[in-house]
């Protein structure tokens, strides 16, 4: 996560390979790095991007707090809290119609 | 549907099952020290078996129920910690609408960039506003994501739902008691809504709830789509909508194991005044 957020951009899997693995005794392997990041995709810590044959990733959130909450509200927070919105994607559709409220009044 | 109508079916198909598992447990009981019944009972008779399940369903209910409770209140204690470790004086907006609203004290303030508001706190609820809420929202805006969340506060809906999350767990037998739950918890999110709106209008409402799932932070598609939707079609119709109805094959499956439990309470039943020495 440290890696991405240091890159602010998008990193296929092969350059978070190389930065963490520089000043390390013993390198990481590719499938390991791999593996983390499709399951932090899975979790939706990270975001997952075509990028040319394969994958690149993005951090999902701007720090540890914001995953924290995010994963608070998704997972097992429903039970004590009411959140505003926790369904935090609305698809095209439903934004559309949330603009024509928006400008009918 | 009457905001309490979905949590009072859950209370009342949960408090239903208790007699049966009392039979079932005074029926082990009496397998357990009656010779007579252990005799008829090793014999394979059928209510004999009845009770054994039943024992065996009433026993995982019970602990599913607690330990949905200790993992609710535990998230519940670790998302309080949170607020606490990130949390910042109240801004001047906030604070007002807070006053208007006659929740002064119950408003707290967290750095987040993200756009979060949150009603949480079981005996005494708290809302919980981010500083990217604030930045987010107009002041229209954020009128009536106070309202919405003050409706929460007032109604005790954290409490609602922990109790509503219990119930499902306590239920597990019955595959429509998690759709129950989600409905009580939709029609809470409408009730607030509906508040909202009366109070502060609908493009208010309606602005808020775009600002907050087009942020730029959020790009993650989670759950729960459906909640978003009858939302937007009550502020579209101004009624709340048509409840979406249970998959058929969890409302045949519930019928079944409902049918199921009737069959063995009273086969248990019938055992019990077979052998009973009372």
């Amino acid at each position: 996560m440290e890696v991405l957020w240091r890159a602010g951009s998008a990193m296929r899997v092969r350059a978070v390979l190389d930065e963490l693995n520089e000043g390390r005794a013993s390198a990481l392997a590719y499938t390991t790095v791999m593996t983390v990041l499709s399951r932090l995709a899975e979790r939706g810590v990270v975001l997952r991007e075509r990028s040319g044959r394969g994958y690149a990733y993005r951090a999902a959130f701007d720090n540890a707090a914001e995953i924290a909450v995010r994963r608070l509200l998704d997972d097992h927070g429903e039970a004590a809290l009411a959140s505003f919105v926790d369904h935090v994607e609305g698809d095209d559709e439903l934004r559309a119609r949330l603009r024509k409220l928006v400008n009918d009044e | 549907m009457r905001p309490g109508a979905a949590l009072t079916t859950l209370v009342v198909t949960a408090l239903a099952t208790y007699p049966a598992l009392v039979v079932g447990w005074c029926v082990t009981g009496l397998l357990g020290a009656d010779p007579a019944a252990r005799e008829l009972g090793r014999g394979g008779h059928p209510g004999a078996v009845a009770a054994v399940v039943l024992v065996l369903v009433g026993t995982v209910a019970v602990g599913n129920a607690v330990w949905t409770a200790l993992r609710t209140l535990r998230q519940t204690r670790r998302f309080r910690r949170w607020v606490d470790g990130v949390r910042v004086g109240v801004a001047g907006p906030v604070a007002a609408v807070a006053r208007e609203l006659g929740v002064p004290g119950r408003v707290k303030m967290v750095a987040l960039d993200e756009p979060l508001a949150v009603t949480a706190g079981l005996l005494r609820p708290y809302i919980v506003v981010s500083t990217g809420l604030l930045r987010a929202l107009s002041a229209a805006e954020l009128h009536a994501v106070l309202a919405h969340e003050q409706v929460h506060a007032r109604r005790r809906d954290p409490l609602r739902l922990l109790l509503g999350q219990v119930l499902a767990a306590h239920l597990w037998f019955l595959p429509i008691a998690r759709d129950v739950y989600s409905r009580a918890r939709l029609s809470y999110e409408l009730a607030a809504d509906r508040q909202a709106t009366y109070r502060y209008g609908r493009a208010a409402l309606a602005g808020a709830l775009l600002r907050v799932v087009s942020a730029p932070a959020f790009g993650v598609p989670f759950a729960d789509a459906e909640l978003l939707e009858a939302r937007v079609a009550q502020l579209e119709s101004g009624r709340p909508p048509r409840p979406a109805p249970v998959p058929s094959r969890r409302s045949v499956l519930t019928l079944v194991a409902a049918m199921g439990f009737l069959v063995m309470i009273v086969s248990a039943w019938l055992f019990m005044v077979l052998v009973c020495p009372c």
